[in-house]
């Protein structure tokens, strides 16, 4: 309270003064959220009174606008400057256009319109109350005043009502200092209150282990709501009752069990729905945020990892429209306690007795070193984890070229994969570019476990277009109308003959969709499987020049930069016979394969599975504490930032085998990043194109004819549990709760 | 061609670094597209990565057998393929 009366001291009186003397000099900034704040402050030139000049000030957030059909365009007036928007836009977007931010707790740009929280309202000439701007269409030649005493007064009536039953309890609040209406009360709201009453209080909700709920706090915005049943698809979330007794719940007690259940703490616009393992963990002021990528799927969501000191304590995603929007999922958001857990601080050796002895690096690579010189090349075998950073996997396979070996390969991409032509494994059409489908045929895939995000833009765009979806493979839910055509390749066969009902859907559809699951990958019959595949989509047209809908959806960070680095075994049999085997980060490698007489070492940050049949640990950086780049399932590829240091005596991988290389005599040209990178260029410059996704440019008819048979075997779950797919995850606590919780049968 | 056929005998790797869509790579293009099924078919086991990038210069690289270790990675200009007649490009 002493705050707030603190800060409209300060900020009413003078803008009050100042508006009445010039009121078109003087632009009071409205801001809800400290990064638009800059975006404001610009000069203001002395405006002409005819005609309107167009708003000096950039739009909020640096948005451009697109205008879809430019006869559609219409000019309104925000605060006497003319701004020229594309039809349907409505009040609020229009001022956003012109560089003002309207107050608003209940709208939100990817959420259907509610208009129930009334904070964005402004004055319209011409009307005779203020209206709610984020419910209004703009119309042409509108006259809006978002800065009238009016406005001003009917924001402050507003915050009064929404404080009224909000508790004072933000010093104790995980939201403070990011929480909007603590900011909007202190930019807008009134310097006191005349409410004498007691304030109501409601029953916290038990949403499961991630989502903490402290109820009282709810402002009643609906975000939530709405995020659950529009983008989520989950139609558990709900509003009770009326009046003051109105609140949110699921009616009878229920888990929230959506893949992307987190994202309604960052929705919320108050500290009603907070983060439950980060709960009064820091305060956001403390916290070193770092733009950096998710690694626990294929998708490359852009997260923000905020630390402090050595510690990771929340991620958060970054804005990013073609790959993740503005959401991530909850693997992504509450991996982070992994991170600290199980972790491989300092070189290891298995001693006699079984039990694993601390050494100095120079020891650890010595021995590691003499193994791989005593034995054949080709009996040394590497295997390229699922979290392993492109410059990593160049080492690796260097390396291994190097000792003589032509057998590493990255797990999950199969015995024999074929990595000659990018269009067979990666997502030709785009994460984003999949809005433009409208048909879809998900083959052996499970989206919604696989890759939360590819799936939640499925939803979006059946939502959106009514796309139907046919899907092949095991029973799964789906949370989207799809037809279940069958469970393995017998439907494919029927598909590819033309003999089942939804060849006439995929006909007819003018942008086909197919997405195979990397689940095949790991299938014996798996160029069978994809040239049945690609018969079906040579007879749907999925591949034109204006449209390629044949997508392979992977399920690891790594994978698809492993393939354009041509990590492809030579043999695929050649771990059976091996005598060295190094795994840098493979823990999911069936290990009893592995000859009981081989020297198997185990470079990661994780005493995961492999460690147990191990006989030397050398420890690495984990994806929070490197520099690596990731190319994510739809060929773009981006990198991750350091944002805590290493444990330990922890190195990263690339310095690990590049050393190793040394001691063992065939020294690798590069000794930096900037090397290491140089050398990617004349490997797979497309991974050095940040941010940035390559097309393929040739499609899989090049390819020779297939003689290989399909078998009949149904396909089967790539992922048998969301929360847990990798060591970082296994190795989390929250994870282990939300398995234990929230997939409950 | 017998050459074709008798590639995977010492080549470990072939490698098309290639662009979209610049002129400077169409002939490479063309190549992939004449040839890539043909060298393919002869030789099923040999990785030939085709890999795509904007804007860079279209090359060829090729990676020998085991033991070398000085000339890990050589590039081939127009000349030392002189043998394959579609093999034109002029960088």
């Amino acid at each position: 309270m002493g705050l707030g009366m603190l800060a409209s001291r300060v900020i009413r009186p003078t803008a009050s003064k100042l508006s009445r003397s010039s009121s078109l000099h003087f632009i009071r900034p409205i801001v809800s959220t400290p990064e638009t704040s800059s975006a404001q402050s610009q000069p203001q030139p002395d405006p002409t009174p005819d005609p309107p000049p167009p708003s000096p000030r950039p739009p909020v957030a640096g948005a451009r606008v697109h205008f879809p059909n430019p006869e559609d365009a219409i000019e309104v007036f925000v605060d006497g400057y003319s701004v020229k928007v594309p039809k349907g836009m409505t009040v609020l977007q229009a001022c956003e256009i012109a560089g003002v931010d309207i107050p608003r707790f209940c709208y939100h740009s990817r959420l259907s319109i509610a208009g129930n929280c009334r904070m964005c309202l402004v004055e319209v000439e011409k009307t005779p109350k203020p209206v709610a701007s984020c419910a209004m269409p703009a119309l042409p030649g509108m006259k809006i005043k978002t800065d009238t005493p009016l406005a001003k007064k009917a924001r402050e009536g507003v915050m009064e009502f929404l404080l009224m039953n909000h508790p004072l309890d933000c010093p104790i609040c995980d939201q403070g200092g990011e929480c909007d209406l603590q900011d909007q009360s202190m930019a807008f709201g009134s310097d006191r209150g005349r409410f004498t009453e007691v304030k109501r209080a409601v029953v916290d909700k038990n949403l499961g282990p991630l989502v903490k709920t402290v109820m009282t706090r709810c402002i009643q915005c609906t975000r939530c709501v709405r995020f659950a049943t529009e983008v989520a698809g989950v139609q558990d979330l709900g509003m009770l009752g009326r009046g003051s007794g109105e609140e949110i719940g699921t009616y009878v007690e229920k888990l929230m069990t959506s893949e992307l259940s987190g994202n309604v703490i960052d929705i919320c616009p108050v500290g009603a729905l907070t983060s439950k393992p980060y709960a009064f963990k820091a305060r956001n002021w403390e916290l070193k945020g770092t733009e950096s990528i998710d690694v626990t799927d294929a998708v490359g969501s852009n997260i923000r990892i905020d630390s402090r000191g050595p510690e990771v304590l929340r991620i958060l995603p970054r804005l990013n429209e073609d790959i993740n929007e503005e959401w991530i999922s909850d693997k992504t958001r509450f991996c982070y306690d992994g991170l600290k857990r199980q972790r491989l601080n300092d070189p290891m050796i298995r001693g006699a007795d079984g039990r694993f002895k601390t050494v100095s690096w120079r020891d650890a690579l010595a021995v590691v070193a003499e193994v791989a010189l005593q034995v054949k090349p080709e009996e040394i075998v590497g295997i390229a984890g699922q979290l392993s950073d492109a410059e990593s996997m160049m080492a690796l396979k260097d390396f291994l070229n190097r000792m003589g070996s032509n057998n590493v390969w990255c797990e999950g991409n199969g015995q024999n994969p074929d990595a000659d032509l990018r269009s067979g494994y990666i997502m030709n059409s785009g994460i984003a570019g999949l809005e433009k489908a409208d048909v879809f045929l998900l083959v052996g895939t499970q989206p919604r476990v696989e890759a939360a995000m590819v799936n939640a833009r499925i939803r979006k765009t059946v939502r959106a277009n009514q796309a139907k979806v046919g899907y092949i493979g095991p029973a799964t839910d789906l949370n989207y109308d799809h037809q279940h055509l069958g469970a393995g390749p017998k439907t494919l066969i029927e598909l590819a003959e033309g003999r089942h009902p939804f060849c006439s859907a995929l006909a007819n559809a003018k942008n086909p969709a197919i997405i195979v699951g990397a689940g095949l990958f790991e299938r014996e019959d798996k160029d069978a499987i994809f040239s049945v595949v690609e018969t079906i989509a040579k007879n749907a047209k999925v591949v034109r020049p204006d449209w390629n809908g044949f997508n392979v959806l992977l399920l690891k960070a790594a994978q698809a930069a492993a393939l354009d680095l041509g990590l492809v075994p030579e043999s695929a049999n050649s771990i059976e016979s091996a005598k060295f085997v190094y795994l840098m980060g493979a823990d999911d490698v069936n290990m009893e394969k592995v000859p009981s007489d081989a020297f198997v070492v185990y470079q990661g940050h994780h005493g995961d599975q492999s460690v147990y049949r191990a006989n030397i640990i050398l420890p690495a950086a984990a994806f929070s504490e490197k520099e690596g780049i990731y190319e994510n399932t739809e060929g773009c590829s981006q990198q991750t930032l350091p944002a805590v240091p290493t444990v330990g005596d922890a190195r990263d991988d690339w310095k690990i085998i590049r050393a190793l290389s040394e001691v063992a005599g065939v020294r690798l040209p590069y000794d930096s990043l900037g090397a290491i990178r140089a050398r990617i260029r004349t490997v797979a410059p497309n991974l050095l194109n940040m941010d940035e996704r390559e097309p393929a440019t040739f499609s899989a008819s090049l390819k020779p004819d297939c003689s290989h048979k399909m078998s009949l075997t149904d396909f089967r779950p790539a992922i048998d549990n969301f929360y847990m797919t990798d060591s970082i995850t296994r190795a989390s606590k929250i994870m282990a709760q939300c398995s234990a919780t929230l997939l409950k049968k | 061609m017998a050459w074709r056929g008798q590639l995977s005998r010492n080549l470990k790797e072939l490698r098309i670094l290639l662009c979209q869509t610049s002129p400077a790579s169409s002939s490479t293009r063309a190549f992939v597209e004449k040839n890539y099924k043909e060298l393919k078919t002869l030789n099923p086991k040999l990785p030939i990565l085709i890999r795509e990038s904007r804007g860079i210069e279209p090359q060829l690289w090729a990676r020998y057998g085991m033991y070398s270790l000085t000339h890990f990675y050589q590039r081939i200009g127009q000349c030392s393929f002189a043998a394959a007649p579609h093999w034109d490009y002029s960088h």
